[in-house]
């Protein structure tokens, strides 16, 4: 069924292509393409003290903590109790994540179909609790519009978008 | 269920060549509050698709707004999904109330009863809506649009929310490149408003006749923003996250800078 929906929205957006796109013959435009993970990576979460951040998605307070998500790939923690020079404790590699909330200690996160639940309790160590599996269910475009780089499902699973050029793209939202 | 995948097929495809009208949908982080068994909660910006209140955690993906219990958080349970239609963004809570921005609109639910979320009344409006904010009188969204497929329209709408049940639209303001916003904390007739390349802006809604703007800052590439109860201001833009003295709503005083790398 899940299966029977991607290739309905697929096809949606190729007939969306044509009616909707303009004729770009051999252009090369802006647009987003899928990052893929395969099924095995998908539920790889791990702690890292260090980690660039690169796309941020989300801004987030609790208590003296800032939370950023770095778009598609986790949650950065910095200890903010001194505004004019806040402190990275730790990052959450968590693939595709996009969303979090925090409440007593505990962090709940989008794990691409799955709600998952990390303790923060101590935020330069945060630790993998537990999940709930395929609660949510899985974009196959982007949340941007415009031109995208069609899905294709033998590369594994979508679990976010980057920006990118594309030339003679067939996919628009 | 042949009905079914039929009909499913059909809102799949609306939503598609909806989107082809519209612009998009990035979404921020919602708002609020501590509760009331002194668990502390933490404050999201305006484009979240997730909200805690309470016990409750909900979220909202792109076509559906779902109910956690999360009373016991070594077992959080998902109780309950309700289906949206498409183009679904933003969540933000407010006087036991979900306000849920979408590519439509503005839809708003009634969560008196935590567990069982029941749709109170919706705005419509022509093109996208990106996120949305709301306090005791207004609810506040902004739109963008201007890519290849949607129209031009980019806009701060307030609608009147006195009556839930009735919403109105009752002023629009034109913006160029909108993203998140958020009431200020020291003066409550002042948003401030993420206009993404055009820079973080401030209005005064007082008077909805004439909304003015009254502040601007056009090197900032805003996207988001939280108002914190301690006066100061962290605002995502598209170089890092800044964090601002907000004591005077109008005259930012930056305290940090985190660049992104």
């Amino acid at each position: 069924m899940k299966k029977g929906m991607s290739v309905t929205a697929l096809i949606c957006t190729l007939l969306l292509a044509a009616s909707c796109g303009k004729e770009k013959n051999d252009e090369v435009v802006q647009g987003y393409k899928p990052i893929y993970a395969s099924q095995d990576d998908l539920t790889k979460v791990d702690v890292r003290a260090d980690e660039p951040l690169q796309n941020p998605g989300r801004i987030y307070v609790y208590e003296d903590y800032l939370l950023v998500n770095d778009q598609a790939k986790g949650i950065h923690i910095y200890d903010n109790s001194n505004q004019n020079n806040p402190q990275h404790l730790s990052f959450i590699a968590i693939p595709g994540n996009m969303d979090f909330s925090v409440s007593g200690g505990t962090l709940y996160a989008d794990n691409v179909t799955d709600m998952l639940i990390v303790d923060i309790t101590n935020p330069a160590a945060p630790a993998y609790k537990s999940r709930i599996s395929n609660v949510f269910p899985v974009q196959q475009f982007p949340d941007e519009f415009g031109a995208f780089e069609c899905v294709d499902p033998s590369k594994g699973f979508v679990i976010g978008w980057e920006k990118t050029e594309l030339t003679n793209p067939k996919c628009f939202k | 269920m042949k009905k079914l995948k039929i009909v499913l097929l059909a809102a799949l495809c609306g939503a598609v060549v909806m989107s082809c009208e519209k612009e998009d949908a990035t979404t921020t982080e919602n708002q609020n509050n501590n509760t009331m068994n002194q668990v502390s909660t933490g404050t999201g910006g305006s484009m979240a698709q997730f909200t805690i209140i309470g016990s409750y955690l909900y979220t909202v993906d792109y076509k559906s707004l779902k109910v956690f219990l999360i009373a016991d958080p070594a077992n959080p349970e998902l109780l309950e999904t309700i289906n949206l239609g498409v183009g679904i963004e933003t969540i933000y809570p407010e006087n036991d109330h979900l306000f849920i921005g979408t590519q439509n609109g503005v839809l708003i639910y009634d969560v008196t009863n935590p567990r069982s979320p029941e749709k109170v009344s919706e705005v419509d409006h022509v093109t996208s809506c990106d996120p949305v904010i709301a306090n005791d009188h207004y609810a506040i969204a902004t739109l963008r649009g201007g890519t290849p497929c949607n129209g031009n329209l980019n806009v701060l709408d307030i609608i009147d929310i006195e009556d839930l049940s009735n919403p109105i639209l009752v002023a629009s303001r034109e913006l160029i490149n909108p993203y998140g916003l958020g009431f200020s904390n020291t003066n409550e007739n002042i948003v401030y408003v993420c206009d993404g390349y055009a820079g973080l802006k401030a209005y005064d809604i007082s008077n909805l006749e004439m909304i003015e703007e009254v502040m601007f800052m056009e090197e900032l590439e805003a996207i988001d923003v939280i108002a914190r109860e301690d006066n100061s201001l962290v605002v995502l833009t598209r170089q890092g996250i800044y964090q601002f003295d907000a004591s005077n709503a109008t005259s930012l005083v930056q305290k940090s800078f985190i660049s992104i790398q």
